[in-house]
């Protein structure tokens, strides 16, 4: 039994077309406390999201998932009965996905979808203890004046509204684990930072963990205790947050780093990475970053052998061969 | 048109430039003022709805102003069907999304030609080879099809069909925005690097302040159809006067090591309004110094130092 | 796409095209493959299929197999025919319309909409009686009464696509209306615009072989649906009038509409 919340050890997801296979997930460990929040962090293509999906069940049927471990709160998430995720989305985990408008159903009041939310994991409460609910909640996640707006339509909110809107859906049956997926990224910056104050209060009152997915270093560094930081399909280091981003292991967080825009970097200071994210995961030999990286280009560990994610000091993992643990 | 232009001189004039959409009776700038001048780039940011792509439209006069100047290279802004050839070819624009921007059934070679034979210069393989150099790409990509190439790989191609034809001016609307940080930096990089070696002045529009202050001489901050503030990039960013510049530099994430759980100063509290307002400051629902003569009164733009203009009746800072 | 998809999708192209193409070579080898002239008796009326008729002949002696031959030319002719008108004005139409907008596309999708409400077949009825039932009649007709859905296609796909970023890169670089059009904007609507052609093709083709069947072919051709119709009293005895001929509608139909579609499922996927 294990004593972390969440618990993924070589978790793999391939999907089936045909004749051809693609990963999108190879091999990836991972695991989060109660009350901590995991930042994932990769470019488009890396899995990230399809790692989220993966936690829910929410894979396709074309999706072959294997993994050593898949633990979450006790439950075994590789095996789940059919039907038997009803009473774990929702209700054990949340989620928030990134874009507000299609997660929300348009012909529906954001009071009946809030409504619905309770009424299918507390078939017990009536419809006066669910509105009061819905009305605490909404004010929780700073929606003024609830009361008078349940009968609202998602497309009469604005985009932030509707965000903690889906935040209220997430955390309305006070799940254990919460998942967000890009979730300020449609969001002007402005209103993001609100977002992310809410979340981050949100998690401290309610001790909730929370995985936090983004492809900016930026956004998960205002809100990750942890990080882990993805290239095609695989964690290629893992730790405390500030501790990578001021002392970054492998080289493509180093890369990342490098060529993060910040106000107060000079004109000129970006450290570009040569080529582009990998869109598909190919059998190759030796290390994904291999060419793009200006350490590991030549080295013959690289070339020839798949590094993999490997403890080092303190909290952190690294899979990288050029570096020494 | 004037086809040498000294160094120091404006090449784009906007004056109190407002426009609405037909349809709406909100504007959608609401008195605009500002300068380009020769071989500087200006980074022009706001969130949504501040009317930057709107400004980008006007600048090239694909829409028409209700009142106000809009002055492009001493003449008119060229527009679709009026205006020469020449003066239209004198201004050109990469558009936000690289994967509309291109013709989906033509190569790269035939995207590239296009400009080049419709404007009268050489337009031959060894010449789009050039272009490809010019914006680092090998010249591998000439048969491909756009859907082949990714998007950092269009947008350079976007930037070489517009560069093609050597225009003084180049407008970019959001041009990184679509890519991946790992992409957006070489973006940014060949910009700044086009730019000192082809001379062009240039305005760069983004909601992402970090990318523009990678790019800008100076920045005009925009909210809701007007200027706020315009000056310097260092200064701007390093001392913000506005309250919505202010806000705009905090919220931006930061790799920066802050506690976390304290609250960033200045945060722009709410949204912005779903109403129109008529009279006073479009930001002071958000704004933590707003007084009752931000109600009534609009405030202009108006000089502070030598180097920056702020509309505010309650400037921050020195 | 699976690729099991993909081979099944694959032979439906090759075999929709392959029937297109073996329609028109019939068509246009039928004065030198047809064994006999298709009105000449040749032998005993109502003769079942054998070696000297492999189709079997009709109430007075006519090969059938020739009469097939020639009716894939007839046939071939009118949709090859009313292809051409239709194009050209459909073209034209949907394209002016949809790029300019305005005034000019109110006022020709107005008349557009007169030549789409008209009836075709009874109006195809009608103008033979009053002008008689020859092919290059029938070709004008059912072209000038076929154009309108195609124009409002090809306008509906030129609206949808001048809006698209890359018009507007192509103006501002100093693209004219021409070429605009022509380079920019037809080449993004061609397959769907092949498409639509298919399936309206199909549809002449049946409205042709409709009229033939009840005797208002150009009775100096043959025609399939003449042959169809002309078999209705001999259904039972002689069931090979009706059957050959109507195989071959059914062929010709159904690889025009089978090529529409693949080259519609090539665009989607």
């Amino acid at each position: 039994m294990s004593s972390h919340l969440l618990e993924i050890r070589n978790l793999s997801v391939r999907f089936q077309s045909g004749s051809h296979q693609l990963t999108a997930v190879d091999g990836v460990d991972l695991t989060i406390d109660k009350g901590e929040t995991l930042g994932i962090v990769g470019e488009s293509g890396c899995g990230k999201t399809v790692l989220a999906t993966s936690l829910l069940g929410l894979l396709p049927s074309s999706a072959r998932v294997a993994t050593h471990r898949l633990q979450f709160s006790g439950i075994d998430l590789s095996n789940v009965p059919s039907g038997g995720w009803r009473s774990i989305r929702g209700r054990r985990i949340g989620m928030v996905f990134q874009d507000p408008t299609t997660a929300l159903n348009p012909l529906r009041t954001i009071g009946s979808q809030l409504a619905e939310s309770i009424a299918i994991h507390d078939r017990s409460a009536t419809s006066r203890e669910i509105r009061k609910r819905i009305i605490d909640l909404l004010e929780s996640v700073g929606i003024a004046g609830a009361s008078g707006r349940l009968s609202d339509y998602p497309h009469q909110w604005s985009g932030g509204m509707r965000q903690r809107a889906l935040i209220a859906m997430a955390i309305s049956n006070s799940p254990d684990l919460l998942i967000a997926d890009e979730p300020t990224t449609a969001l002007d910056v402005t209103i993001q930072a609100q977002v992310l104050e809410l979340l981050r209060s949100i998690q401290r009152e309610r001790e909730l963990a929370m995985i936090f997915i983004s492809h900016s270093l930026g956004v998960v560094n205002s809100i990750a205790d942890r990080i882990s930081v993805m290239y095609a399909g695989r964690i290629v280091e893992s730790g405390p947050c500030s501790e990578v981003l001021t002392t970054p292991s492998h080289p493509y967080t180093r890369a990342l780093i490098d060529c993060f825009p910040e106000i107060g970097r000079s004109r000129g200071s970006l450290v570009a990475i040569d080529g582009q994210p990998p869109r598909h995961i190919g059998k190759i030999d030796g290390c994904r970053f291999r060419d793009r990286c200006n350490v590991g280009r030549d080295r013959l560990d690289c070339v020839s052998h798949d590094p993999v994610l490997k403890r080092a000091a303190g909290d952190r993992s690294v899979a990288c061969h050029a570096v020494v643990i | 048109m004037n086809p040498i232009i000294a160094a120091g001189s404006t090449v784009v004039t906007l004056q109190d430039v407002r426009v609405s959409y037909r349809s709406r009776a909100e504007p959608i700038l609401r008195g605009v003022t500002l300068t380009l001048s020769a071989g500087e780039t200006l980074g022009v940011v706001g969130e949504s709805g501040c009317g930057k792509t709107t400004l980008l439209r006007t600048i090239l006069g694909l829409i028409p102003t209700d009142s106000g100047v809009v002055e492009v290279l001493g003449g008119d802004p060229p527009g679709l069907k009026d205006g020469s050839p020449a003066s239209r070819a004198a201004i050109q624009l990469v558009h936000q999304d690289p994967f509309a921007s291109l013709n989906p059934r033509m190569t790269i070679r035939q995207i590239l030609q296009a400009p080049l034979r419709i404007n009268g210069y050489e337009h031959s393989a060894s010449r789009v080879r050039e272009l490809l150099d010019m914006v680092g790409l090998s010249h591998s990509v000439l048969e491909n099809l756009p859907a082949q190439l990714s998007g950092g790989q269009r947008q350079r191609i976007a930037i070489a069909r517009a560069l093609s034809i050597k225009p003084k001016v180049l407008l970019l609307d959001e041009p990184v925005s679509a890519l991946d940080v790992s992409v957006q930096a070489q973006v940014i990089n060949l910009i700044n690097d086009l730019q000192g070696s082809q001379g062009f002045s240039c305005i760069f529009v983004s909601h992402d302040l970090a990318v523009v202050a990678q790019v800008a001489n100076r920045i005009a901050v925009m909210y809701l159809g007007q200027v706020v503030e315009i000056g310097d990039t260092d200064s701007v960013l390093t001392e913000p006067a506005h309250p919505y510049s202010m806000a705009l530099a905090a919220s931006v994430p930061s790799l920066r090591q802050e506690p976390r759980g304290e609250s960033w100063r200045g945060l722009a509290v709410g949204e912005p309004p779903s109403e129109m307002m008529t009279s006073g400051c479009t930001f002071r629902s958000r704004c933590w110094v707003a007084t009752s003569r931000c109600d009534v009164e609009t405030p202009r733009l108006v000089e502070r130092t030598s180097s920056r203009q702020v509309a505010c009746h309650h400037p921050q800072g020195r | 796409m699976s690729s099991l998809r993909s081979r099944i999708w694959v032979l439906r192209l090759i075999s929709s095209t392959a029937g297109v193409l073996v329609w028109l070579l019939l068509a246009m080898a039928a004065p030198w493959l047809a064994p006999h002239d298709p009105f000449l008796v040749v032998g005993e009326g109502l003769a079942a299929p054998s070696w000297h008729h492999p189709l079997g002949t009709d109430l007075i002696g006519r090969d059938l197999f020739s009469g097939v031959l020639f009716g894939a030319r007839t046939s071939a002719t009118i949709v090859v025919g009313v292809a051409a008108i239709v194009v050209v004005i459909a073209f034209i139409v949907g394209l002016v319309s949809g790029y300019l907008g305005g005034i000019i596309d109110d006022f020709l999708m107005r008349i557009a909409e007169i030549f789409q409400v008209v009836p075709r077949f009874f109006l195809a009825i009608v103008a033979i009686a009053y002008f008689g039932s020859g092919v290059d009649r029938l070709i004008v007709i059912l072209g000038l009464t076929s154009w309108s859905g195609l124009a409002r296609v090809i306008r509906a796909e030129t609206l949808s696509v001048r809006e698209s970023a890359f018009i507007e890169a192509a103006q501002l670089f100093g693209s004219g209306i021409f070429r605009t059009i022509f380079r920019e904007i037809l080449p993004n609507i061609a397959p769907t615009v092949a498409v639509y052609l298919t399936l309206l093709l199909s549809r002449v083709l049946l409205v042709e072989a409709s009229l033939a069947f009840i005797g208002l072919s150009d009775p100096s051709s043959i025609s399939w649906g003449y042959l169809a119709g002309s078999s209705q009293a001999y259904l039972r005895s002689a069931w090979w009038i009706a059957v050959f001929p109507g195989l071959a509608i059914l062929m010709a139909a159904l690889s025009l509409t089978s090529l529409g579609d693949a080259i519609g499922r090539r665009e989607r996927k």
